[in-house]
């Protein structure tokens, strides 16, 4: 069950958010209500937008869209930004758009899920 | 058991002791036990929030987890009415991640300022078998958010299982929620409590989860450890709200003890008389294997700390061939024959060397006892006989020719003097008690054998 955890963002702001706890074995002391740093958030939106944009670079969209979840949960070491979609498997879906139709196609290109 | 029934209890009814002791209900004296385990129980509010329990005066035992590692930290510590704080003596460290405490995450709490009346625990180091019914005790939020709520819950012994650093007891049959961390496990068989609550196998699931077995507090400091065992071996040979519903619940379990094993009385009075020994340093390995049969060994990954691990290991051997001295008689007899450093340890020695002449005589091992005194300490020890006795209630029978040993936990009753053959010394203490309390009257001493 999801519980309710203050998280600090990587730039020093805090946010509450409802946070998966872990699913398997754990000490049963009761901790105290903490501020938990949240981890992965840049790295995972970084890495996806430059990877994204890498890989259709050949086709020079003009718009590239790219739309994935992300979940916090708890790990070892803190709660992370774990990429997450419909069903509980990770996705990506990438759209891409072309204004000028020089070669007849205008509608949108879509590759996923990653 | 030593008691003798003129006729059979009923069923789950159980006498145990000595004649004139109250025959009673064997769950009365359970569901005695369980209240007696909730009230050692305590709140425990360090890093996290749990149970301990009082193991020894102003002792608790806790899990590192619900303390903190940090030696001569203060936590704070709850007793019903009374809110005290606790110096966290001795705690194993904790992980390098978010894993679950490595072994044996076990913490040792001094609480200066607990009350004198407090309860304490008996501590069961046997080992637990499968399907053995435990209660555990701690505290829970579950109905009341934000509030720790008393609980108790019945759990078996699944088995043992690997966490980090060890191996721990599985705990089956009930939900093991937040905030039973710390608290004791009772062993309904034996009576004692032989485990700490660690941590839950699945969160809201009736799964259950581990706790860490007693022993392992053998892994924390040694020296806090001693100190530990030595008050709570020294507290139960004078306080015995704990062992006298113990003692009826484990006789409830198991039935009479056998003749040739030592009883859990008897083991108790050995303990507390360790706990004025002098340590032996590191010579408990060697001790051990003097007390033991070839193939024997202690329980892996623990030192052998003081006189009653070696005991304790010893007697949860598999027991020598019918007619033996039981290994932690041998080991007993061992340390009563070692030379004394100090005057006050001497009498101690001796006190020692009257019980084990006492047991092995009840055992009828009076030989093989007086060969392993004088084996390992012909020059040091001195028979202790003193006189013949007639009981005063047997004066009617022609006045015994043989001398008599008295029960360790018989005498009192000044009814159970019993002829033991070759069995001939007595312990001068006892006999001057038992004299005086005109249970017995000294007769001329024999002759010199």
């Amino acid at each position: 069950m999801p519980d309710l955890v203050q998280l600090e963002m990587p730039g020093g702001q805090t946010m509450w958010a409802m946070v998966e706890g872990p699913r398997g074995p754990g000490d049963v002391g009761v901790a105290e209500e903490v501020r938990e740093k949240l981890h992965g958030f840049h790295e995972t939106l970084h890495t996806l937008a430059v990877n994204a944009r890498s890989a259709v670079a050949a086709a020079k969209p003009e718009e590239v869209t790219v739309e994935f979840g992300l979940e916090l949960v708890v790990g070892k070491g803190g709660v992370f930004a774990a990429l997450v979609g419909a069903g509980g498997t990770a996705g990506v879906k990438v759209t891409l758009k072309w204004g000028g139709g020089d070669d007849g196609d205008d509608g949108p290109a879509q590759a996923g899920p990653a | 058991m030593t008691g003798r029934l003129r006729r059979a209890p009923p069923d789950g009814w159980v006498r145990v002791g000595m004649p004139g002791h109250a025959v009673i209900r064997a769950d009365v004296a359970l569901a005695n036990l369980r209240q007696l385990l909730e009230e050692c129980r305590v709140l425990a509010k360090g890093m996290t929030r749990g149970a301990g329990f009082f193991v020894a005066p102003r002792w608790v035992v806790t899990c590192s987890h619900v303390a903190g590692d940090a030696v001569d930290s203060q936590i704070s510590i709850e007793w019903g009415p009374h809110s005290m704080i606790g110096y966290v003596r001795a705690a194993s460290p904790a992980p390098t991640n978010r894993e679950i405490w490595p072994y044996p995450d076990l913490a040792l709490i001094e609480v200066p300022d607990a009350p004198d009346q407090h309860p304490c625990v008996w501590l069961d180091v046997a080992p637990s078998y499968q399907g053995t019914p435990l209660t555990a005790a701690g505290f829970s939020d579950i109905y009341q958010p934000k509030t720790m709520a008393e609980r108790s819950a019945a759990f078996t012994v699944g088995g043992s299982t690997g966490i980090p650093g060890g191996r721990a007891l599985e705990l089956l049959g009930n939900e093991i929620n937040s905030g039973l961390s710390g608290g004791p496990v009772l062993n309904e068989y034996s009576g004692g409590v032989c485990a700490v609550v660690k941590a839950q196998r699945l969160p809201e699931s009736e799964l259950g989860g581990v706790a860490v077995r007693v022993q392992a507090m053998r892994a924390l400091d040694p020296a806090v450890y001693q100190v530990v065992m030595r008050a709570h071996d020294r507290f139960h040979h004078d306080d015995d709200r704990w062992t006298r519903l113990s003692d009826r619940v484990a006789a409830a379990a198991h039935g009479d003890e056998p003749a040739r094993s030592l009883l859990a009385a008897e083991r108790r009075r050995l303990l507390a008389l360790f706990a004025r020994l002098p340590a032996a340093g590191d010579a408990h390995r060697g001790a051990f294997a003097d007390a033991a049969d070839t193939g024997a060994r202690p329980s892996p990954g623990l030192p052998l700390i003081d006189h009653r691990d070696v005991f304790s290991e010893l007697a949860a051997q598999m027991p020598p061939d019918e007619g033996s001295l039981p290994y932690e008689l041998r080991f007993a007899a061992d340390l009563a024959t070692r030379p004394a450093d100090r005057d006050d340890a001497e009498a101690i020695r001796q006190e020692v060397r009257d019980q084990v002449l006492i047991k092995a005589g009840r055992m009828g091992l009076g030989d093989q006892m007086r060969a392993r005194l004088r084996r390992t300490g012909e020059n040091s020890f001195r028979p202790v006989i003193v006189a013949r006795l007639q009981h005063a209630g047997h004066e009617h029978q022609p006045p015994r020719t043989q001398t008599a040993s008295l029960p360790s936990d018989g005498w009192r009753q000044g009814s159970r003097c019993a002829p033991v053959g070759s069995f001939w010394a007595l312990p001068r203490s006892y006999l001057g008690r038992h004299v005086r309390q005109g249970g017995a009257r000294a007769l001329p001493a024999p002759s010199a054998r």
